[in-house]
């Protein structure tokens, strides 16, 4: 059984890679740190996915 | 190393629909056509109290090129359950609306769900389900999920408290539920015996604080101090009463004054209680005997 977090703030995500985020939190709700959580994961994605050279140089959370 | 998060997105619909918001469907389509390729998993966006429109949702959003995960919830008529898995499309499907509810009434229309349509004749899961926050460590064992997500590591946290693992034959267990330990300065039940980590006898005491080092945290240190009135707060300083004549002095950061090391705490928890679960998919079988249920 895998288990998604829920909302993590960023702090947390250095442990955990499986996070539930709802699209509330992160459009309308006025929660900040849900949305820097779902920047944070996106650019991680895309450092991953479209510039995997670059993943040695990001910065460690 | 860069970390390959899977990023699965709720559309939120009961948080809005408790503070009378509602989700646009369009909106939310565009949002999830938007960032599909970081996306994991995204569920439909469901109407609460409303399974038609909930199924109409599903509809538009796959008219729209998407493939969200239909969500079927607690209290619905079984016939959106069936219209769902007979079309033959769906291989994960969520089941929701179940927070608030108690552990009897969610037995009851798990194990009917499980036994009757979500498992074939020996018992094995016919569906991937995932279950929408689920929070109940007994129902979390009970049933086979493919998935779950949960709010209890920060919900403990945020109120002072940690998950520690039983502890038999020198082994830390986790086929049994958690103490739940509070060890905050701060926690209203610190005097209260079996609650707070400062009221458990030596010997166990001793076992929780093993686990703790074990995972490389520490309890941390505290000094409380009177203060005079108009006194100014100065770094690693807090107030602990309203009248703001005691303050709060952090000698060493640890598990007792700072809530995310709890929270940390908690998703290590979470995270070693992942591992023991048996591979997926497994047999269910009603169990009769209760669980603590």
């Amino acid at each position: 059984m895998k288990i998604y977090f829920v909302a993590p703030e960023l702090f947390a995500l250095k442990l955990t890679d499986t996070i539930l985020l709802s699209y509330y939190d992160i459009t309308i709700s006025k929660i900040p740190f849900r949305k820097i959580s779902f920047k944070y994961i996106l650019n991680k994605r895309q450092l991953e996915y479209e510039n995997i050279f670059c993943s040695s140089s990001e910065s460690a959370l | 190393m860069s970390k390959k998060y899977e990023l699965f997105i709720d559309s939120g619909a009961f948080s809005a629909w408790s503070k009378g918001i509602t989700i646009d469907i369009n909106e939310y389509i565009k949002f999830i056509k938007k960032y599909q390729k970081y996306l994991s998993y995204y569920a439909n966006l469901d109407v609460i109290g409303n399974p038609e429109a909930t199924w109409q949702n599903q509809k538009k959003m796959e008219v729209s090129g998407l493939t969200p995960m239909p969500c079927f919830h607690f209290g619905e008529d079984i016939k959106y359950l069936t219209k769902y898995y007979l079309t033959g499309n769906y291989e994960y499907l969520a089941l929701g609306g179940m927070v608030g509810r108690n552990s009897k009434e969610l037995v009851e229309w798990l194990d009917n769900l499980f036994s009757n349509y979500l498992c074939d004749k020996q018992g094995m899961p016919i569906l991937k389900i995932h279950g929408f926050g689920m929070t109940s460590f007994n129902l979390m064992m009970r049933y086979p999920w493919f998935s779950v997500d949960s709010t209890s590591w920060i919900i403990c946290g945020r109120m002072g408290g940690i998950y520690v693992p039983q502890y038999e034959n020198n082994n830390w267990i986790y086929n049994v539920a958690p103490w739940k330990i509070f060890v905050s300065s701060q926690s209203p039940n610190q005097y209260e015996e079996g609650k707070h980590i400062e009221s458990f006898s030596l010997n166990t005491r001793n076992h929780i604080l093993q686990y703790i080092h074990d995972k490389g945290y520490k309890l941390g240190k505290i000094e409380i101090k009177k203060v005079e009135k108009e006194y100014k707060l100065k770094d690693k300083e807090r107030w602990i009463n309203k009248e703001k004549t005691k303050i709060e002095i952090v000698i060493e950061k640890g598990l007792i004054n700072d809530y995310k090391l709890r929270d940390e705490m908690n998703i290590l928890y979470y995270l070693d209680l992942e591992k023991t679960f048996p591979k997926w998919p497994w047999q269910f079988k009603i169990k009769k005997s209760g669980l603590g249920i």
